[in-house]
């Protein structure tokens, strides 16, 4: 385990990507006691000013404090992207076992079901059930959850069928153990691994799709903080005021990046044969 | 036919004062520690050692197939035709490659390519290196097929390599390395990767085609055993350096250096009076940690003060047998 | 010697078979898509009538327009309708124009079709090229920036990417404009940047697969054979990696229709993905359900085209 942490720390795109990660993490919880304007809050006197002293990050156009607001916005994003993928990882997870484990009609049940959600391009499931549940923050956590979900079930499908076989889990099987124990004890742990390296790469997806969603209007809602809404409020002023666009849009994709980095590096070292998806 | 004398053979490769280097993420190994070896025409040389000790490298070498960021050829020479081979330019080597020295491998599962038919692999060769047309490169393909025994090969041309077993894989290996009638045949564990019925037809064909076409061939195996039906001179390796070579029959009944005594004392014979096997004490060491003068002192029952402190060199004792070891350095 | 030999023959026929086989697979799962798009949909909190008739509508004409609707009937019944008019090709009206949802759908589907072409070729040349060098050149500084700049392309939300395009090169530099769909220039932007988004994803994935490949040890024979470089990495090494590829390229269609949605809408690019959105920014349920319907179904359409034509390639595959 100490040899993966020091050869991690070798990559120095790891390291960045760790130190993003963190600050915005820090952001996130500690944010809210330094900047002490209240996102909501507009001060219409003193609208659309670019990076002061005072804002940080300069004020939009109700006069709301851009940092701030960028500052709560990292508690939404990175507790919906959190949320989605729990949401996906538990589904997934079960489907994955049980479909791996029991094989044959159930197995091709659960996946021809799933295919099903996979024949949505991309993020058009989001979208539908975003829809059907009404735009909100909830709606776009589990729409990402359930769209998540089909990858979570192929990884560890794939994982109990490679360890299925190996001769401990025969042995447990002829001792006579149930069924259930031998899921939980023996298969399940040892899925863990890929589903936590698979889990940045997908906590990366899940931040974009929520600000995606935000931005077309199919998510949080404004005029609650959140990377995507602040992206498409930003948007009209692009011509004079490009600070309201850009200061969201960089999170997102440094959080992104970092979070995609850090997977691939994980990847790389612990299970390459993961880059395959 | 009779052997001439050492003395009056043309050599063919000369391999002079070999270093290569390998850049590995645990530090630099240095897989080859200075070989020389000398090949002669018209003779097979066994070249023997445990795993990891530098044979198929030195034949990679040979070929200048080893790939160069990781592995670095530090110093040395490889004679062939005149050049040194290390030293020539890009398209002379490759010419060289598969046309006067080709090679095979010991997988010939994995070293075919698995999405071209066998046929076109065979007269990919032959179209590189004789200039011939499609048609002319079929029959001489079909040919080709037929020296090498196998069974009806006008359909196997058009088969894919997972079709076929691993004996017809590497007979396939072996008519695409003999197609341009090579001046080497660099055969690297050719049996290995077989069942033992296989490994016997295979090593059959090859004593066959010896006879025939095959000129020179440097084989490189494990095994003592395919070496004593093979091969005219037998060459032992040990983590990077050849430690004694010389004619076969010579070295099974009169080994010098106590590693080969080792090797052989390891085989099972018919008639030996021993119940156990002989077998050498220790293990191969760290490359990361080699020991100090001759590396084979740790393991060598004849260790003396010398061989901590100074590496021996190749030295021939007798006509034709060379050995690197200071029992014999007086 | 004829053209074909009795065992490419037999092989043509499986294949065909393995076709009808997985023709019929994608019918019933477009069935079981446009059945649970149905129902998903049913939950949205809309009320159509209000919409059909706008504020201050009477008693009666709510009626009439519930029932000329059939917006009283059971769920079920509903359904059945909807699958009745479906096969006669009538999938209801726009809510918001009042146009027939299929002629909405199919005025906005060349515009998608354009696009995604236009993006596909890009990505899928630029995607391929960049991966194979990277491959070749593993560890240069080439493949550091090039797989940089990828994860960077894959880590940003498309509508960031297309936001940055549209502030460079319409704003700043004012070479393209920024919207609209009459002329060619239009086009450029859209397509480059979902084509570049797509490309980023392809060269990542194109270039492990490569890597994988040259590994081989038929890679090692071909050079032993004294093939040249280019010969090894273009014929050899390329063929072999061709199928991941494709199944790489195949997987990004996924990635490129829902890239495209939001292309579209950023750009105001009249496509079937903007007309999504739109239908539900403006509560246009038929609209949104034909939509995607027609969409998702598409796509399932192209996945099964990708896995007939891989079967053709892989000489290794066992048609079931």
């Amino acid at each position: 385990m100490e040899g993966y942490l020091r050869a991690l720390f070798k990559n120095r795109i790891s390291i960045l990507s760790l130190i993003i990660i963190l600050f915005v993490i820090g952001l996130a919880v500690f944010g809210p006691y330094f900047e002490k304007h209240d996102p909501l809050e507009t001060h219409m006197a003193k609208m659309l000013r670019p990076p002061t002293a005072e804002f940080p990050f300069g004020t939009d156009a109700l006069g709301r404090c851009v940092a701030s607001r960028i500052i709560y916005g990292a508690r939404t994003t990175l507790l919906a992207g959190l949320v989605a993928i729990a949401i996906g990882a538990v589904l997934g997870t079960f489907l994955g076992l049980v479909s791996g484990f029991y094989v044959g009609k159930v197995d091709n049940l659960i996946m021809r079901g799933l295919d099903v959600l996979l024949a949505f391009p991309y993020f058009l499931l989001a979208v539908v059930i975003v829809a059907a549940l009404g735009p909100s923050l909830n709606s776009i956590m589990i729409a990402i959850g359930i769209w998540e979900m089909p990858y979570y079930a192929r990884l560890v499908r794939g994982s109990v069928l490679s360890i299925k076989e190996k001769e401990y889990v025969e042995a447990a099987r002829m001792v006579g153990e149930k069924d259930s124990s031998i899921l939980m004890y023996y298969i399940l742990p040892n899925c863990i691994s890929p589903i936590i390296i698979m889990s940045t790469v997908y906590y990366a997806w899940a931040i974009l799709m929520a600000s995606t969603l935000s931005f077309l209007g199919l998510g949080v809602q404004p005029p609650a903080p959140e990377w995507g809404v602040m992206t498409a409020e930003g948007r009209e002023y692009l011509l004079f005021a490009p600070y309201l666009l850009f200061f969201p849009a960089l999170f997102v994709c440094l959080t992104a990046s970092a979070f995609n980095f850090l997977g691939d590096a994980l990847r790389d070292l612990l299970d390459p044969r993961l880059h395959m998806r | 036919m009779k052997r001439e004398t050492l003395q009056n053979q043309e050599i063919l490769v000369d391999i002079k004062n070999l270093i290569l280097n390998f850049n590995t993420n645990r530090g630099q190994i240095t897989a080859l520690d200075g070989i020389d070896l000398k090949l002669y025409k018209n003779e097979s040389l066994g070249l023997v050692g445990e795993t990891g000790c530098g044979k198929s490298i030195t034949a990679l070498s040979i070929m200048r197939l080893i790939p160069a960021p990781p592995g670095k050829i530090v110093q040395g020479e490889i004679f062939f035709d005149g050049k040194d081979l290390l030293k020539i330019p890009e398209t002379e080597i490759r010419r060289i490659r598969g046309g006067k020295i080709s090679m095979i491998f010991q997988e010939p599962s994995t070293s075919l390519n698995p999405v071209f038919k066998v046929g076109d692999q065979i007269i990919e060769a032959i179209q590189l290196h004789q200039k011939l047309g499609r048609e002319k490169g079929k029959r001489k393909t079909v040919e080709m097929l037929e020296k090498v025994g196998m069974p009806d090969p006008k359909d196997i041309i058009n088969r894919f390599p997972h079709e076929l077993s691993g004996g017809m894989q590497q007979r396939i290996m072996i008519a695409i390395a003999l197609s341009s009638n090579p001046k080497l045949l660099i055969a690297d564990e050719p049996t290995t990767a077989l069942d033992v019925t296989t490994q016997a037809q295979i090593l059959d064909l090859i004593k066959d085609l010896k006879k025939d076409i095959i000129s020179s061939m440097l084989l490189i195996t494990h095994d003592l055993g395919i070496v004593a039906e093979i091969c005219d001179r037998v060459a032992v390796m040990y983590t990077g350096n050849i430690i004694e070579h010389a004619e076969l029959k010579t070295l099974f009944k009169s080994p010098l250096h106590p590693y080969t005594r080792g090797l052989l004392d390891a085989i099972p014979k018919m008639n030996a009076h021993k119940k156990e096997l002989g077998f050498i004490p220790g293990t191969l060491p760290d490359l990361m940690k080699l020991p100090e003068g001759c590396k084979f002192n740790p393991r060598c029952p004849h260790q003396m003060e010398i061989c901590l402190k100074k590496r021996p060199g190749l030295r021939e004792v007798k006509e034709g047998h060379f050995v690197a070891c200071h029992l014999y350095s007086k | 010697m004829g053209l074909f030999q009795k065992r490419d023959m037999q092989r043509f026929i499986k294949i065909l078979r393995f076709i009808f086989k997985r023709l019929f697979l994608m019918a019933v799962t477009i069935f079981i898509l446009i059945t649970l798009v149905f129902f998903t949909l049913s939950f949205m909190p809309v009320d159509p009538v209000s919409i059909l008739c706008g504020p201050g509508a009477t008693e009666e004409s709510i009626k009439a327009v519930r029932k000329e609707f059939g917006l009283d009937d059971p769920a079920y019944i509903q359904y059945f309708r909807f699958l009745k008019n479906l096969i006669q090709g009538d999938l209801g009206f726009s809510w918001r124009s009042r146009q027939p949802v299929i002629v909405e759908i199919m005025s906005a589907i060349p515009y998608t079709v354009i696009l995604a072409f236009a993006a596909m070729i890009i990505a899928t040349l630029l995607g391929i090229i960049t991966g194979i060098i990277s491959a070749k050149k593993q560890f240069s500084l080439i493949d550091n920036i090039s797989m940089g700049i990828s994860l960077i392309g894959v880590s940003t939300p498309i509508f960031i990417l297309a936001l940055i395009f549209i502030y460079i090169f319409a704003y700043r530099l004012g070479w393209f404009p920024t919207s609209g769909s009459e002329t060619l220039s239009h086009l450029i932007l859209p397509s480059v940047c979902l084509g570049l988004f797509v490309a980023a994803s392809i060269a990542r994935l194109v270039r492990a697969s490569m890597l994988d490949v040259l590994r081989q040890d038929y890679i090692r024979t071909a050079r032993a054979k004294g093939l040249s470089e280019l010969t090894v990495v273009f014929k050899h090494a390329f063929r072999n990696a061709l199928i991941p590829i494709l199944t790489i390229v195949g997987m990004q269609f996924g990635l490129l229709f829902g890239g495209s949605v939001i292309t579209e809408t950023v750009f105001a690019w009249p496509g079937l993905g903007r007309l999504i959105i739109t239908s539900i920014n403006f509560k246009d349920a038929p609209v949104l359900q034909g939509g995607v319907m027609f969409f998702a179904g598409g796509f399932t359409l192209i996945n099964l085209i990708m896995d007939i034509f891989y079967q053709f390639i892989d000489p290794r595959i066992k048609i079931k």
